[in-house]
């Protein structure tokens, strides 16, 4: 049936028939506002905030209320940036091929994003020390399409150590790795060198199963796994005092490590079951009388005489009479005050009754010498010199000194100008410096508070203070399998003692956990302490 | 059944791909091992979300692959058939590629608008399912355009029996002749019209014939406008379901556009910041 071409209700079905129209318009204006937000806006405000600004400035009306507040985001960003590390950062080789700038020296990150625009683009949350910054993108993606550089982290982390020495040259396989090679940020709250704790210890096999492959030059063996490849322990050994030269030497089953100290100490004598006579009686001794562990748990307060020892080992001087003790310290100082006290007496015409009641004392003898009581010198016939002369040979070679200390006599006069120049003098062989046992590893020994420490070091049967006691590889073989897991025994990876940054030193933290890592970044004179 | 062959098509060949990307997608994630926890940047993540992006770039060409009416390349059918399937697969697919990790950024943004698209794309199966059958159903076998020749048919006699009866019913005819059939954007998604002029002229005339007693002109009147009360109200209801099956595509194209400017925004900005 023909109808006429502008007939109302053929138009409105023709009308009805179209489909729903708008797809189109929609389309465009949804892709265009969000190719300007996701997009255009940030990608702007990033890398060309200045044309944006002088854009800002020729729009009427915009320009006085914008652009007090870029400057106020801007100022607020700047504030919470943290100071450039005040010496350039150590050169290293990595992929950093952008000379970065350098303000005084310092690297200083490029200036942040105009009102922040790029939060948009923020994949998830920072870890929490670098949550300050979390807004301003630009602290550490400086540059567009390349990846974080090294530069950027060591603006605040400057001391972070290599894992090799630079001066051992190149390094196939970790020359050109980077900082974010292992540390990835918005991946969480947690610190990033916490969240690679379960990755660690499969990286560090894939280098050092064959190490000469990578370091030609290494004095490392191979390991690939702490149950079933790796070397027995080393022990950092000085020489003999005071040059006390450093040298790490192989545990081996059967044979005991001595390193010379300079000290006569039996550990089995004063550690014996039966205890040991002391001013307060006898008393049973226990490891923890000498070794107090510091609070991080890693290490011990060095055993010194005044706090350890002095309580029994005291260095009378005049015991029949007083409490009197030489002090424990250069040898013209003890000769000083002996010649010092007998000049008092002296003059004094004898030494007024002590006020306290005397200690008891212990007298030391060498098995097979006969016990002789401390004698008096006050009453001996002979000046001031010749009765400090024989107090002081008494204590330095038949009570006090030679106890512990090497003594041998030494000819002539001693240290001008002082008091005890005149009398005969003696020299006290140098003892042992504190040192680090294992510097390649770190032990926590307050997560072992509940082993006795004689299970892993032999000092009850240790007669000699030469006698090297640190533990071989079986004594924690006993506990600890490898990453594989192994009935009733602990699963441990690489990073349980090890830290890839070296020196693997003191964490600033009391944490228990993965000291190793944690001590890797936060070196004591790292940017950040927990 | 035509709207069958979409999901049957080559006997669920599809399906099938489709079903073993998500099974190779969700076996790779369940293996791999981060370094950190999931996230689109392990080497998983990424090759999770290149084929997620090519996905999406080439289920966009359907729209052009459907306009091409000279193309050989496959079936339209074929081309609609795997459009669903992998569709319904990316969300599998970028789902993993995320690794979980959503938050207020341009990335879930991407996501979400790809969530929409999917799900008005299933909202767009479901129609196509549904309601062409009930529509075809609705018009008794004959077509919107017959439907509209009746109409213009019954308001002509209508005019004629009108024309011998007093001028407010001339009027009324008039009127109802002009009813629209369907009021407003709005009218579309309801088969009624508000104050229609056609349901007026029924009622008048109703009332009418009870008042003064049912003339055969009376009669015929009544009877013509109400056989056109009850076609506009076939058209009504035939136009509502054409609408309720033409909406989800209102949503799922220009979305699709939304994620396309997102989706290169999430691209960029992760080689931009990297």
């Amino acid at each position: 049936m023909q109808h006429k071409e502008d007939d109302p209700i053929t138009a409105q079905i023709k009308n009805l028939q179209r489909p729903l129209g708008g797809r189109r318009l929609l389309s465009w204006g949804l892709f265009v506002i969000a190719a300007v937000v996701a997009l255009l806006l940030p990608v702007a405000s990033s890398e060309h905030a200045d044309e944006l600004k002088v854009w800002v400035h020729k729009v009427p009306g915009l320009a006085e209320h914008v652009l007090p507040l870029m400057a106020s985001v801007e100022q607020a960003f700047l504030a919470r940036r943290p100071d450039p590390a005040v010496k350039a950062p150590a050169e290293r080789k990595s992929h950093d091929d952008i000379h970065a700038p350098l303000v005084g020296g310092a690297y200083v990150s490029p200036p942040p994003t105009l009102l922040g625009l790029d939060r948009v683009w923020n994949p998830g949350p920072l870890a929490q020390a670098h949550q300050p910054w979390a807004n301003d993108c630009k602290v550490c993606h400086s540059v567009p399409f390349k990846q974080v550089m090294d530069k950027d982290c060591r603006t605040c982390h400057a001391t972070i150590g290599d894992h090799v020495d630079a001066k051992a040259g190149e390094v196939h396989g970790l020359s050109d790795r980077s900082c974010t090679s292992c540390h990835q940020d918005h991946q969480g709250e947690f610190g990033l060198a916490t969240q690679n704790l379960h990755f660690v210890g499969r990286d560090c096999a894939e280098c050092h199963r064959d190490i000469k492959r990578a370091m030609p030059a290494t004095h490392t063996e191979n390991v690939a796994d702490f149950a079933t490849q790796h070397p027995q322990f080393r022990v950092q050994l000085a020489g003999p005092p005071p040059a006390s030269a450093l040298t790490r030497v192989r545990l081996a089953p059967g044979k005991t490590l001595e390193e010379p100290t300079g000290l006569k100490f039996p550990h089995d004598v004063h550690l014996s079951a039966k205890g040991i006579d002391s001013p307060k009686g006898t008393v049973r001794m226990e490891c923890a009388n000498c070794h107090v562990l510091q609070p991080d748990g890693l290490r011990f307060v060095p055993t010194n005489m005044k706090d350890h020892c002095q309580s029994c080992h005291a260095l009378k001087l005049e015991p029949q009479m007083s409490n009197r003790e030489v002090p424990h310290g250069p040898v013209p100082e003890v000769l000083t005050a002996l010649r010092e006290f007998y000049a008092y007496v002296a003059q004094q015409g004898g030494l007024p009754a002590s006020a306290e009641p005397l200690t008891r004392t212990i007298q030391i003898t060498r098995p097979g010498e006969p016990q002789a009581l401390p004698r008096s010198f006050i009453d001996l016939p002979g000046g001031v010199r010749e009765r400090a002369a024989s107090a002081a040979t008494e204590l330095f070679e038949k009570t006090s000194c030679v106890v512990c200390h090497e003594v041998s006599r030494e000819a002539g006069a001693g240290l001008a100008g002082t008091p005890g120049s005149d009398l005969p003098q003696w020299k006290i062989a140098p003892v042992q410096s504190i040192h680090e046992w294992m510097p390649k590893s770190v032990f926590n020994h307050t997560a072992h508070a509940n082993e006795a420490c004689t299970d892993c070091h032999q000092a009850e049967h240790s007669k000699k203070a030469a006698e090297v006691l640190m533990p071989r590889i079986e004594v924690c073989r006993d506990c600890h399998a490898g990453t594989a897991p192994a009935a009733n025994k602990i699963t441990s990876d690489c990073g349980l003692c090890h830290g890839f940054h070296q020196p693997a030193r003191l964490p600033v933290t009391a944490k228990l956990t993965r000291p190793a890592l944690l001590s890797s970044a936060h070196s004591p004179d790292g940017a950040t302490a927990r | 059944m035509l709207h069958e062959n979409l999901l049957k098509f080559a006997s669920f060949r599809y399906l099938k791909v489709a079903t073993l990307l998500v099974l190779g997608s969700v076996g790779a994630y369940l293996w791999h091992t981060p370094r950190t926890i999931p996230n689109g940047g392990t080497w998983l993540g990424y090759t999770l979300g290149t084929i997620g992006a090519v996905l999406i770039l080439w289920l966009m060409f359907f729209g052009l692959r459907k306009r091409a009416y000279r193309s050989r390349l496959g079936t339209v059918k074929g081309w609609l058939s795997a459009h669903v399937y992998l569709g319904l697969s990316l969300i599998v697919v970028a789902t993993l590629h995320t690794g979980f990790q959503f938050g207020w950024n341009i990335h879930t943004l991407a996501y979400a608008l790809m969530l929409g698209v999917i799900f008005s794309g299933m909202w767009g199966v479901y129609v196509y399912f549904r309601n062409p059958v009930l529509m075809s159903g609705m018009l008794d076998g004959k077509t919107v355009q017959q439907l509209g020749g009746s109409l213009r048919e019954i308001d002509a006699q209508s005019r004629k029996i009108a024309s011998n009866l007093s001028p407010d019913l001339q009027a009324l005819v008039q009127r109802s002749s002009e009813a629209a059939i369907v009021g407003s954007l709005f009218g579309r998604f309801r088969a009624q019209v508000i104050g229609c002029p056609t349901r007026r002229a029924v009622g008048v005339l109703q009332q009418r014939a009870k008042a003064e007693g049912a003339s055969k002109p009376l009669r015929d009147l009544l009877n013509l406008q109400f056989r056109r009360l009850s076609q506009l109200d076939e058209i009504r209801s035939f136009v509502k379901l054409k609408t309720w099956t033409d909406l989800w595509l209102l949503f799922h194209v220009p979305l699709s556009f939304a994620l396309l400017a997102t989706l290169t925004a999430h691209i960029v900005s992760v080689f931009f910041y990297w």
